[in-house]
């Protein structure tokens, strides 16, 4: 079943790796690996790579190292291009 | 007079928040008359001309000379200033104070009251002086430095409002404060016609800046305390800059990065700038940290901009804006207003581009560096 995240609930400046450990533990309890997740980023401004390291790539790991992902801003798809790349996961960019 | 095409009109709240100011010095400036131009009274409301408001204040946006950019610093009497004698600074010399060089100042003048060294103020009512003033400058003085002393008197009672200011000088103490004060930087940044893509790269900056300097500020969890200021600039006709600057204090850039046993031996210089390289961190390889330092050189090499950083005797400029090749290291000798903490300027171009791959900045870096251990 596909599970959308909007992200924006967590604010449109998500940054910090402490934050990101906190919204990754809120999330572990509403994602399982059965799910087909979609990190929807529509409303989110700012995207830090401490916080995506702490949350998109354990959410990408649970489905062998791929995750779908929506609604990014240039600055956002820059960060999620080089946190995929330093930890070796596949974004799926889903077209608007 | 106000025209029809002026009539975008804003709400006492949203002007403030246009012109940089708190809703409470919005309202004081309203009684003294600063609006009147602005001023449309809509059934029994007062609006304000979002058109009129960004002539009068969008105009004093201060032209910086590539000369000046370059320094991120304080010009005093068109040289740059670099050190003082004696317990005493004049600061009625100052022509012009950026974000960087006033977070230096006050860093260094909190250590110092820490060290429990007395130092006076000379001040004025000139620009400089109310600018400090305007950005909150003597009110960190006063809550962090009890032994700085300077004469309030002298700096005048008037509603100087410096329109650059697009955030004055603000504390964080706990970690997410951050993220609050970049959202509402961010507000500011748009209403201000910034563009959204530079503000998204702003937010990741100051973000993982913010993050770092709480990191490794202080042990002692209650005594973690960094501070955050940004004021905008104009490069010429179109092109508008914002400096931001960040700075903690705490040990410093080098001190930190020692405490890894892996980099104990480095000469203090190339820790300093070996902080920056992706993957250096003050913390074991397996937190795989070291991250965010790298993320500003990707971004300022992708923006062809420069920032400065300085800790204790280090005090460098990473300039990939004037730069023939991508990256000259720049060393300020003497250090500016010399202190442990660290403190970091960054200038972003409000223009579009690509940061450059992790990477390719380190691979840059490495090879800087190379030249510094020469």
């Amino acid at each position: 079943m596909e599970k959308i995240i909007e992200m924006k609930k967590y604010g449109i400046v998500l940054t910090g790796r402490e934050f990101g450990i906190d919204v990754m533990k809120t999330l572990s309890t509403d994602v399982s690996s059965q799910d087909e997740i979609v990190l929807d980023f529509k409303g989110v401004a700012s995207l830090g790579s401490s916080f995506a390291d702490e949350v998109v790539v354990p959410l990408a790991n649970l489905k062998s190292g791929t995750i779908k992902i929506k609604n990014l801003s240039v600055s956002v798809k820059n960060c999620l291009i080089e946190v995929a790349k330093d930890n070796s996961i596949i974004l799926k960019i889903e077209q608007k | 007079m106000i025209t029809k095409t002026d009539l975008n009109l804003l709400s006492a709240k949203e002007a403030a928040v246009l012109i940089g100011v708190s809703v409470s010095t919005f309202r004081k400036m309203r009684n003294a008359g600063d609006f009147i131009s602005s001023e449309v009274k809509v059934g029994q409301r007062l609006k304000y001309a979002k058109a009129k408001l960004l002539e009068t204040f969008k105009g004093e946006t201060h032209k910086l000379s590539s000369a000046e950019l370059l320094k991120l610093s304080i010009f005093s009497d068109g040289k740059n200033f670099n050190n003082f004698s004696g317990n005493t600074i004049d600061l009625t010399k100052l022509s012009l104070i950026d974000p960087f060089a006033s977070l230096a100042l006050l860093i260094f003048l909190i250590e110092r009251s820490r060290m429990k060294i007395a130092t006076n103020l000379i001040v004025d009512d000139r620009a400089v002086c109310k600018n400090l003033k305007f950005i909150g400058f003597f009110d960190q003085l006063e809550a962090f430095a009890p032994l700085v002393t300077w004469d309030f008197s002298l700096l005048g009672m008037s509603n100087y409002i410096s329109a650059e200011t697009m955030l004055p000088i603000t504390v964080i103490k706990r970690k997410g404060e951050e993220r609050r004060v970049v959202e509402k930087l961010l507000e500011i940044f748009t209403q201000h016609g910034f563009s959204e893509s530079i503000g998204g790269y702003l937010g990741w900056v100051l973000g993982e800046l913010g993050d770092n300097c709480l990191t490794h500020s202080h042990k002692k969890l209650s005594e973690r305390v960094c501070f955050m200021q940004a004021q905008r600039y104009s490069l010429g006709e179109n092109t508008n800059c914002i400096i931001v600057a960040i700075a903690d204090l705490g040990e410093g850039i080098q001190t930190t990065l020692k405490t890894n046993p892996k980099y104990s031996s480095l000469s203090e210089v190339e820790a300093f700038l070996s902080a920056f390289r992706h993957k250096f961190s003050s913390w074991p390889d397996e937190a795989k940290r070291g991250k965010g330092l790298t993320d500003m050189i990707s971004i300022a090499i992708g923006n062809r901009s420069l920032f400065r950083a300085a800790s204790g005797k280090n005090d460098f400029i990473f300039d990939f804006y004037s730069s023939k090749k991508s990256l000259s290291i720049l060393r300020n000798e003497p250090t500016l207003l010399e202190s442990k903490g660290s403190k970091f300027g960054f200038i972003l171009i409000d223009k579009d581009f690509t940061p450059v791959e992790r990477d390719v900045a380190d691979e840059i870096l490495k090879q800087e560096i190379e030249r510094w251990k020469k």
